[in-house]
């Protein structure tokens, strides 16, 4: 079990090793020099080389990876070219924010998903099934700026009840600023539920013909133990797992929900820093995005572990 | 429950059970009637396809949603299950009636502890408390025959062996004590000891409690085992019906007797039978011939079986069945059946051996823990599947391997094909060393040395015909001139029976049995100087093993190739080997002619596998010598002798410590153990009726 | 019943009837059809350029513009047949080019196995942690928007996860008997990948490529969305939403019109999926 832990871990290390190698890779080819479009394009020659003296961006490229990757281990991940601040603060603010929209989304769409799934699964070919299917077939073709763009008009434009952005308001009471949050966090999940509910479906319906379910129905148990106690337990575990290996597709969700909606979050900071050739930030950003991504597997992963009695006792 | 003993138990009347397929309707089931006297065991036979196993769900009225009841009354109690509600079929389903299955891992739920599993239908059924229903589930347990059942209490189903798995299905079928008990198919897919541990369980359960069973199986010799009535059915009709002395000795439907002809009999040891396939298919059951259902097949067939449906009816020494000549069998037939030695078996030819094995180890790398794995940080474990294994094979002679599952036996066939590499030992074939995956073995060779696999479903590629599967080794081999090609394929396909039209056919058009067909040709077109067979019969209905069986002897005689059969079938092997290897645990305990086997001497382990051999025949007294514990584990196998820990006979201390050594009964009949020959001579035979 | 696939024609025959069994195919396959042929087409069915500019910015629908006219008072309707192109072209040719460096990969790694098939894993492994949407920003922010740095990092980004399903098909059929057969004949092991194993796993590959293709059509639009698909004037759905979003409020048809068309191709395509996958089940 321990090395199972070791394992994992290990695997997360060298996952972000090498991740942090391509990030950097990419940095280093892209056409731009940080000190110039710092400075701007009307900025002295002379200007610009003392910066680039002072970022230490004639060093080779050797020194330069150990240095910022070292600096990025302790937290620090340099100044924005843009912001002209230190990028922790800026990513640390707005990861925050990105994490409640996900973090509201999955609490919402897990249990309705699973819960759909479940109705399909048991009711396969019968009608539920059909209009669940149905529903979740059209909500996994539907990409989040398009339902985005039809929630909006149904919600914000047609019946009025949201507003169609969503720029989080200090002053604004509790039950006013989680409003705001409905909708994106409704986008967000409408694709993952079409995802998760399809998942479960199949699972449930497997399970429903399996061997031991009809165990416990010629037991005589009654079909509500049965649904409960011997066939969700084994049903649920697949998509679960799926739905948390799911993240990196989520990722997209969040970074085009928050520009559908004007939401600061990390993701359309990222994007800001692609468009801007801000490559500090989209290192540091990208960086950090990318750990929590993989940092959310393996917990996923090593909740599933001790989850799983079959598993654990191997 | 049951009011007097007069009155059966359950009473099905006329059943019909339809199914709705894209082909049309299907009747599973037809017209069948029974009745399932309390304390008695009736046996319900028959191949697979027949519909055992639709009347056993029916009987709990637990059909999948394209299946339905169409007519006719399952009476139990007076009162019709067919048309019960939901809550009335809870209080019966688990309570009066319980089942046993096939499968019994997949018939546990993985999730669940047993113990929940268990005392759930005593606080269902009976309103037990927990602690109550914890009690009697351990008490059951117990009963039968459960080591450590507070231990199992707390386990998944995945850390028990088969075998107690199937006895935690049983315990929990007996926990409400219910009226009627269905076994369907309860011991298929068990090694033999085990399954002949799980037979002795339910006679002991009839003896002792006088349980009411429905036993379900496909196999006679499990039958005869346990039944007291037999049931027969073939194309969803009861066939025959009688107790299972009739059955046996006596069959008046010409598909029993047709059926017991395919078994191959080990009764009385040596004694040996040619085993008669019945022809032609079971016919579809879309469409229900007019007939009799077994026309098509059957020797006795006259212009009045085409035409007219036989009902079942009474023979005249008492038992049923459904034949207009029920009372004029034919003589030749009875005679066959009651067996008159004939030797089928291939003889050898000259002394020089086509295959050498020497000192073969075979040794499987343990699963490995990811990283730290591939670091190489932690202890590789071993599964010692085959250790120091020597054999020879003569030429056009056939050695069977013996042994239960997992005993390394398909092992040393993939390392002789090079599917496997060895990793220790001397592998001569034809002069040639072999020890290597095919890859790197001599091309010139490949074509002598050939394959037939165990499951026919991926024998062949589902994506090729079944005339481009056989021609690509006469084309990769040249052994017939190109243009000869087709007609080469064509012969072969004559010669396995199935003719020039199955040559553009797809797998998924074939059966089983036509499969296993197809894999045979192409095996033996290169004409082969050796052919591997890996279990070809295992999954095949008893009346199309006979025919591959035939096929198999037939093709050998042609073109004097030898064979390595792998089986856990006895009867099989004695049917095609003149030699055979008994293997446990990677070793091999006793080698010898195929008779030799049959009689002491032999090593215990070899006596416990012939005294668990189910065979259909109730005047066979036998020996009942029965193994303790499961298998233990190839990773970490038993010092000394890897029988000790089951042997009944172990001597002592010196089975723990020493390796045993070889004692030679003749030149070619060997035993591995320390019990000195004279005492192993000395030993009561398993068969007792010496001819 | 005897099934002789001999001839192409006899094929395609096969294969329309064996659509024509599953309703969701019938239908996904109408769908797709017919924004294949919108895209083909395009020239001849748009009523204007998509690029020329008209007198009036966003106007209402009238019966000069059927979807009325965007901010640079272009034919919004005229925009949305020349941007079926984009996605009619570029996301299959990004799968394809996924598929044609995934399948090869994923099939040694799946029959060599051992260290190669370690390292080829290790990698999928490392970049399907890596989420997609950042592969393509990072990609797109280096080199820049165009057709060709889309399908480039699209097709990158397809490759980890169409290597590791290949793969598992390949683990799978390479334990069937039938391969050991091909190996004790001596067959090439070049054979056995693609006579032997590739027709047994392309069924499900197929089916893959379907869904592959329509998440190739929403990371398009995304892009698009987010400002750094095809670079403008050239028409394209998701840019078309870009643009559009602010007007939602005043003009919803600017931005409906493009996330409805981009939907229903989606829709169409997982239908067929679906549609393929029950028909290969009824087998």
């Amino acid at each position: 079990m321990l090395l199972f832990l070791l394992n994992r871990i290990g695997t997360m290390l060298l996952t972000m090793f090498v991740i942090s190698m391509l990030v950097f890779t990419i940095a280093e080819v892209v056409p731009v020099d940080p000190a110039r479009s710092a400075l701007g394009p009307y900025a002295a020659q002379q200007a610009v080389d003392e910066l680039r003296d002072q970022l230490g961006l004639d060093r080779p490229v050797t020194v330069r990876y150990a240095d910022w990757i070292s600096n990025a281990v302790r937290g620090d991940f340099g100044q924005s070219i843009h912001y002209r601040r230190p990028v922790n603060e800026l990513v640390g603010v707005r990861l925050g924010r990105s994490l409640t929209l996900a973090a509201l989304a999955f609490a919402f769409m897990i249990p309705l998903g699973l819960a759909l799934g479940c109705i399909a699964g048991i009711n396969e070919g019968k009608l539920p099934d059909r209009i669940i299917s149905l529903m979740s077939s059209v909500f996994v073709s539907v990409p989040p700026f398009a339902s985005g763009i039809f929630l909006i008009l149904i919600f914000s434009v047609w019946l009025g009840w949201f507003t169609g952005v969503s720029i989080p308001d200090p002053d604004a009471s509790f039950f006013e600023s989680s409003k705001k949050l409905i909708l994106p966090i409704l986008v967000l999940a409408l694709d993952e539920i079409g995802y998760l509910a399809r998942m479960t479906r199949i699972t449930m319906a497997e399970v429903m013909k399996s061997d031991y379910v009809r165990t416990a129905v010629l037991k005589g148990i009654p079909r509500r133990r049965i649904i409960w106690r011997h066939a969700l337990p084994n049903a649920l575990m697949a998509p679960f797992t799926a739905i948390m290996l799911h993240v990196n597709w989520m990722i997209g969700g969040v970074v085009v929900v928050e520009v559908l909606f004007n939401y600061p979050g990390l993701g359309r900071l990222l994007l800001d820093a692609a468009l801007r050739n801000d490559i500090t930030l989209l290192m540091g950003g990208t960086l950090v995005l990318t750990f929590v991504a993989v940092a959310t597997q393996v917990v996923a992963d090593i909740g599933l572990y001790f989850m799983n009695p079959r598993v654990r006792f191997e | 429950m049951i009011n007097s003993p007069k009155a059966p138990v359950l009473n099905v009347e006329a059943l019909e059970v339809v199914y709705t397929t894209r082909a049309g309707p299907a009747k599973a089931v037809r017209d069948v009637s029974l009745e399932i006297w309390p304390g008695k065991v009736l046996g319900l036979v028959g191949e697979s396809g027949c519909g055992k196993s639709t009347l056993a769900f029916a009987i709990m009225n637990y059909l999948t949603d394209n299946a339905a009841i169409s007519a006719g009354r399952i009476l139990f109690c007076d009162q019709d299950i067919v048309r019960m509600n939901s809550r009335e079929l809870r209080h019966i389903r688990g309570n009066e009636i319980a089942m046993v299955y096939q499968d019994p891992m997949a018939a546990l739920n993985p999730s669940l502890r047993i113990g929940p599993q268990l005392t759930e239908v005593l606080v269902e059924h009976k309103g037990s408390s927990g602690v109550e229903a914890r009690d009697a589930c351990i008490r059951m347990l117990q009963r039968v025959h459960m080591p450590d059942p507070l231990a199992v209490m707390e386990r998944y189903c995945h850390q028990l062996s088969g075998g107690q798995q199937q006895r935690v299905l049983i315990a929990m079928a007996l926990l409400t004590n219910p009226a009627l008990l269905i076994m369907d198919e309860p011991t298929t897919g068990l090694d033999v000891t085990v399954e002949a541990e799980i037979l002795d369980l339910i006679s002991e359960l009839k003896r002792e409690f006088d349980t009411t069973i429905l036993f379900i199986s496909h196999s006679l010799g499990v039958i005869n085992r346990v039944a007291d009535q037999v049931v027969v059915m073939y194309a969803g009709e009861l066939v025959e019906q009688g107790s299972a002395q009739d059955i046996f000795l006596d069959p008046r439907h010409p598909y029993t007797a047709a059926l017991l002809r395919c078994v191959p009999k080990i009764s009385a040891g040596v004694q040996r039978t040619t085993v008669r396939p019945i022809r032609g298919k079971v016919p579809s059951l879309h469409a229900t011939p007019s007939g009799c259902v077994f026309e098509s097949r059957c020797d006795r067939a006259r212009d009045r079986c085409r035409t007219e449906h036989p009902e079942i009816e009474q023979t005249a020494d008492g038992h049923w069945a459904r034949c207009f000549y029920a009372d004029s069998p034919d003589p030749a037939e009875l005679e066959a059946l009651r067996a008159g030695p004939a030797d089928t078996r291939v003889s050898p030819i000259g002394d020089a051996p086509v295959l050498k094995i020497d000192g073969l180890r075979t040794y499987y790398k343990a699963k490995d823990q990811g990283l730290a794995g591939i670091a190489g940080r932690h202890k590789q474990g071993f599964v010692k599947a085959v250790d120091n294994v020597s054999l020879d094979l003569g030429r056009n002679s056939t050695l069977g391997i013996v042994g239960e599952s997992g005993c390394g036996k398909t092992t040393i066939a993939k390392c002789v094909a090079g599917l496997v590499p060895p990793n220790a030992g001397k592998l001569d074939f034809i002069g040639i060393d072999i020890a290597k995956v095919v890859e790197q073995r001599p091309v010139e060779m490949l074509k002598e040395l050939q394959m037939i696999f165990q499951n026919p479903d991926s024998t062949l590629n589902p994506k090729r015909t079944v005339g481009e599967a056989i021609a690509r080794p006469l084309q990769l081999f040249g052994t017939v001139p190109q243009s000869e090609i087709r007609n080469e394929v064509v012969r072969l396909l004559d010669a396995v029976r199935l003719g020039e039209e199955y040559y553009d056919r797809l797998p998924r058009q074939l059966s089983g049995g036509e499969k296993q067909r197809v894999a045979l040709a192409r095996a033996f077109a290169g004409r082969p100087t050796l052919v591997l067979c890996d279990e070809p019969l295992s999954s095949l209905d008893v009346s199309v093993q006979a025919a591959v069986m035939n096929l198999l002897q037939e093709f050998q005689q042609e073109y004097g190739t030898a064979m390595v059969f792998i089986s856990h079938d006895f009867g099989v092997v004695n049917q095609l080997c003149s030699s055979v290897a008994v293997m446990y645990l990677g070793k091999i305990c006793e080698t010898g002619p195929t008779e030799a086997l049959f009689k002491p001497p032999y090593h215990p382990y070899t006596g416990a596998l012939l005294a668990a051999i189910p065979i259909p025949d109730p005047t066979l007294e036998r020996n009942s010598i029965r193994l303790l514990g499961t298998v233990p584990s190839a990773l970490d196998p038993p010092s000394g002798c890897r029988f000790h820990t089951r042997c009944p006979r172990k001597i002592g201390p010196i089975c723990e410590q020493e390796t045993p050594p070889w004692r030679e009964v003749t030149q070619e009949h060997r035993i591995h153990c320390h019990i000195p020959l004279k005492e192993l001579r000395t030993v009561d035979p398993v068969f007792r009726t010496e001819q | 019943m005897i099934t002789q696939v001999s001839t192409p024609l006899a094929w395609l025959h096969w294969a329309i009837s064996d659509l024509a069994r599953s309703k969701s195919a019938t239908i996904g396959v109408m769908i797709i059809l017919a924004w294949v042929f919108v895209a083909i087409a395009a020239p001849l069915i748009s009523p204007y350029s998509p690029t020329e500019m008209h007198n009036a910015r966003l106007e209402p629908p009238s019966p000069e513009h059927w979807l009325g006219t965007d901010h640079l008072a272009r034919d919004v309707l005229s925009r949305l047949f020349w941007g079926t192109r984009v996605v009619v072209v570029l996301a299959p040719l990004s799968v394809f080019l996924g598929i044609l460096i995934a399948a090869p990969l994923g099939l040694i790694s799946g029959y060599v196995g051992g260290r190669v098939d370690t390292l080829i894993m290790r990698g999928v492994d490392i970049l399907l942690s890596f989420p997609t949407l950042l592969i393509y920003i990072l990609i797109i922010t280096t080199f820049g928007p165009s057709a060709v740095v889309v399908i480039i990092s699209i097709a990158l980004g397809s490759i980890p996860p169409i290597t590791r399903i290949v793969r598992s098909l390949v683990l799978d059929v390479r334990t069937k008997d039938y391969v050991s057969a091909a190996r004790l004949r001596g067959e090439r092991r070049r054979y056995i990948l693609l006579r032997e194993i590739l027709p047994n796993v392309s069924g499900p590959i197929i089916v893959d490529t379907m869904i592959r293709i329509g998440y190739a059509i929403m990371a398009i639009g995304a892009l698009g969305f987010l400002g750094l698909g095809i670079p403008p004037p050239t028409p394209d759905w998701g840019g078309m939403i870009n643009e559009g979003r602010q007007w939602i409020f005043a003009m919803p048809w600017i931005v409906l019109a493009p996330a409805a068309a981009l939907s229903s191709v989606v829709i169409g395509l997982n239908l067929l999926a679906d549609g393929i996958r029950e028909i290969a089940q009824q087998r």
